[in-house]
């Protein structure tokens, strides 16, 4: 099905014009049923007389007033006994003549009036004439009369009431549809909140069991006086760095054997190293110092523990960066991680 | 281990597997939904409708 709808537009536009069509065949169907079947072939030569009948009531009527005067009426009272003699008279003596003028009228009338007869508008429209000449036509035709003669129009009608039917159908379809999927949004969206909460708290019910594992290896280890460097370790390669004067010397560290034993705080070459600009922050935002480079990444902390400055940096490759920046920053490591120096410097305190 | 964080952590995989179920669920049945785009297209089969039967009255 075409569903264009200047496509579909045109159709009802167009049935509409057709309908005039129907209801003219309508009438002359009705009117023209009991009409002798063969009158149309003699019917023109009248017809033409019936067409001109305005013009010719004119015309007898001017004819009649001037042959209703006494003098004419006289006059034509004489001449007619005369004329109606040579009448007959010059029929009789040239017959084909008057034949011969008779048949060219007919003629004429049938040249002016004959295809009138097969037009549907035209009032001297013959059905017979029609049937005869357009016999397919007409019975094709004949569905549209009867006692539920068909119409354009209530095709028409009936067309826009399907249409009208759909069209709300459809508006109603839409809106329910319309409520649901806006239900299903906002449920989608709380949805979507909760699986985030959920994560969230996954995160750090996660991170808080390592610091409380971590924890209780502090625990453990100082009721054992066993403090050792392993206390550092939290979830990745790590480096501690304590300021003495102007140098950072590396106190310990896990797998970082490329990290410089001592870093001087004014190495030019060295100022955006992590544990450089954390050491030297003056602010507490800036307590915390990042640095990329060849893919690893250097996260520093610094942390003042008994009148000691330590720079605690987390070392680990740059691919896992989402996973572990989440567990570092967070206020429960950074808290371990002081206790854990604290622990350490203890130790080393003696 | 401690058997504290043992049994927090094996509660932990059970909410984490649980939620991954959940995730792996939904993208499915979203699939199934009817197709979102089905009411855009009723609005303009229904506008366009509307348009025609104005018209042609």
């Amino acid at each position: 099905m075409n569903q264009d709808p200047h496509y579909i537009k045109g159709m009802l536009e167009r049935l509409k014009d057709l309908d005039d069509l129907t209801r003219t065949m309508q009438e002359k169907f009705e009117g023209e049923g009991n009409r002798n079947k063969y009158a149309w072939m003699v019917l023109p030569f009248l017809k033409a007389f019936y067409v001109k009948k305005g013009t010719t009531d004119d015309v007898v009527q001017r004819i009649m007033n001037i042959v209703s005067s006494p003098i004419v009426i006289a006059a034509f009272g004489a001449l007619g006994y005369l004329s109606l003699i040579t009448t007959i008279e010059g029929i009789l003596a040239q017959p084909y003549l008057y034949i011969g003028i008779g048949i060219a009228l007919y003629l004429y009338s049938v040249i002016v009036i004959f295809f009138r007869q097969l037009d549907f508008k035209d009032e001297l429209f013959d059905l017979h004439a029609f049937k005869a000449i357009h016999p397919s036509l007409y019975q094709s035709f004949q569905s549209f009369s009867g006692t539920a003669p068909f119409s354009f129009n209530s095709l028409h009608e009936s067309i826009r009431t399907i249409l009208e039917r759909e069209q709300q159908t459809g508006i109603e379809a839409y809106t329910e549809l319309k409520a649901v999927y806006e239900k299903l949004e906002k449920l989608t969206e709380e949805r979507d909140l909760l699986i985030k909460d959920i994560e969230f708290y996954e995160a750090n019910l996660s991170n808080l069991l390592s610091v409380y594992d971590h924890s209780l290896k502090l625990v453990q280890a100082s009721i054992d006086n066993g403090i050792s460097k392993d206390i550092l370790y939290l979830y990745c390669d790590y480096s501690l760095f304590e300021k003495t004067g102007d140098m950072l010397v590396l106190k310990e560290g896990h797998h970082t054997y490329d990290i410089p034993k001592e870093i001087s705080l004014e190495d030019a070459e060295k100022q955006n190293w992590a544990i450089i600009k954390a050491c030297l922050a003056q602010k507490e935002k800036d307590l915390f110092q990042i640095d990329i480079r060849n893919h690893q990444v250097s996260l520093a902390i610094k942390m003042n523990v008994m009148q000691t400055v330590y720079v605690y940096s987390f070392h680990f490759p740059e691919r896992e960066m989402d996973r572990l920046i989440d567990r570092i920053m967070r206020d429960e490591l950074h808290s371990l991680l002081y206790h854990c120096i604290l622990l350490y410097n203890k130790e080393k305190e003696g | 281990m401690d058997d504290i964080i043992l049994k927090k952590k094996s509660y932990l995989d059970d909410i984490r597997e649980r939620r991954e179920r959940y995730a792996a669920l939904t993208a499915s049945s979203n699939s199934v939904i009817i197709k979102p785009s089905i009411a855009p297209e009723l609005k303009k089969r229904s506008d366009m409708l509307k348009q025609i039967l104005d018209d042609t009255k």
